[in-house]
């Protein structure tokens, strides 16, 4: 399959190896560590760090003599591992102290814990996930961070009586079929009918995260694929059947595609934004944002 | 909250919980900020909610959020200080020794709880022992278990 994945690439316009891999990045956690006191604290052991400019919280580990998932400062989650494409969702949405987050496909709970620190713990997260097994990475994310303004539940998020309850902000990370650069048996494992699937899939869930929302809330959807049937053609399907708005994102990667193997979308899609590995030197991803109307 | 009272006064602490705040879920104590309280409406899904204090087993297990917090407590709490690679032992789950300890806080005497701290954080805890002729710190809870729950699980 890896000459069809590639070919489509190629269609979109990247000429892509199939053999990129990203660049390791971490996170401070500013609920636990100051940025410049951990960095001080890290360069003295001996790592090297450089600073990612589109990212409050993020540095490209350039090098550490010593394994950077089994240390003190981890341990003590003064900072998370976290590749620097998976951070941005989060940096764009822009959480305040004070909102109601409803983080709906959490496990395993980077970004769960990256919402609270964006909050500086104030107001409630809401974090949703089905897969139980995955959750106790996500309890033990939440311990470590420090993380106080979030209740988790295990469940299908349709099954949840959210009652009167709506959110000012939702992640939508959903489920998708990932990318090559992360796992290197994606080509051999994944076909066309797994993205036809998940794409439809994906779309029960943003139907689910748009009646959760408030009129005027922030609906960040995002995929860590470059399969544009989960990415352009599900925001195209949002437009279609919501009374929604795509905001504009802002940030290093693409926009959006309009056109996707022939098919003209609507302009507004473009305000989406597209990770390519041979642009950004990260994971592929995807970003779109749409406000409730 | 029995077990929790008994494990402050073993480390020396004078922290107060507010029982009104309290919330356990199965074995887990946690405590509740009042923004929350809206979004507390499915008890038999709710895995986790607020600031974990620990865990009640047959004795209290504090998580690291409340042993650092009680570390930054003013008084006479029991801790010992440690240097990098004595903490680093005691991390991946090995007793101290006496004579690795740097600094002693509050009471250091056979079965007193006592805090592990290295540069001002809270590495776990550990009750006095006697071994061999010579008091260690055995070590009860460090945050290398973080590690060890995800090995456990994979």
């Amino acid at each position: 399959m890896k000459s069809v994945f590639l070919d489509r690439y190629r269609q979109l316009g990247h000429e892509l190896t199939g053999d990129e891999t990203p660049s390791k990045s971490l996170r401070v956690n500013t609920l636990k560590a100051e940025s410049e006191w951990l960095l001080e604290r890290l360069i003295e052991l001996g790592v090297s760090l450089r600073k990612i400019d589109y990212l409050r919280d993020g540095y490209a580990i350039e090098g550490s003599p010593f394994s950077l998932g089994a240390s003190f400062e981890y341990l003590l989650g003064y900072y998370n591992l976290q590749e620097a494409a998976s951070q941005f969702p989060v940096e764009a949405l822009g959480p305040k102290p004070g909102d109601a987050v409803l983080d709906m496909c959490a496990a395993p709970g980077i970004k769960t814990s990256q919402l609270a620190a964006h909050m500086e713990n104030k107001g409630a997260v809401v974090a949703v996930d089905v897969d139980r097994s995955r959750l106790y990475a996500l309890e033990n994310s939440l311990e470590r961070c420090g993380v106080e303004n979030c209740v988790v539940y295990h469940s299908d998020v349709n099954e949840l009586d959210f009652g009167e309850i709506r959110f000012d902000k939702i992640l939508l990370d959903v489920p998708c079929s990932g990318n090559y650069i992360i796992d290197g048996d994606w080509f051999i494992k994944r076909s066309l009918v797994d993205v036809e699937r998940n794409a439809e899939r994906q779309r029960g869930l943003l139907e689910t995260a748009v009646g959760l929302l408030k009129v005027g809330g922030v609906l960040s959807y995002t995929t860590c694929s470059l399969e544009p049937e989960e990415d352009e053609l599900n925001v195209q399907w949002l437009l279609d059947n919501f009374d929604v708005e795509l905001r504009e994102i802002k940030g290093p990667g693409s926009r959006g595609l309009t056109e996707v193997f022939g098919e003209k979308l609507d302009d507004d899609v473009g305000r989406s934004m597209r990770f390519w590995p041979d642009e950004v030197g990260t994971q592929g991803f995807f970003v779109a944002e749409a406000v409730k109307q | 909250m029995r077990l929790l009272k008994k494990f402050l006064e073993g480390v020396g602490s004078s922290l107060t919980v507010d029982e009104e705040r309290l919330l356990r879920i199965n074995n887990k104590r946690f405590t509740v900020g009042e923004e929350l309280d809206n979004f507390i409406f499915r008890w038999d899904n709710l895995v986790y909610a607020g600031k974990l204090l620990g865990k009640d087993r047959k004795l209290f297990h504090p998580s690291p959020t409340l042993l650092q917090e009680l570390a930054s407590e003013q008084g006479p709490l029991n801790k010992v200080h440690v240097n990098r690679e004595t903490g680093w032992l005691f991390v991946c789950g090995r007793d101290v020794f006496e004579e690795s300890i740097l600094k002693k806080e509050g009471k250091f005497e056979e079965g007193v709880l006592s805090l592990v701290m290295f540069d001002g954080s809270c590495l776990g805890y550990g009750r006095v022992e006697s071994f061999q002729g010579k008091r260690i710190l055995k070590n009860v809870f460090d945050i290398g278990d973080f590690l060890r729950r995800e090995r456990w699980r994979t």
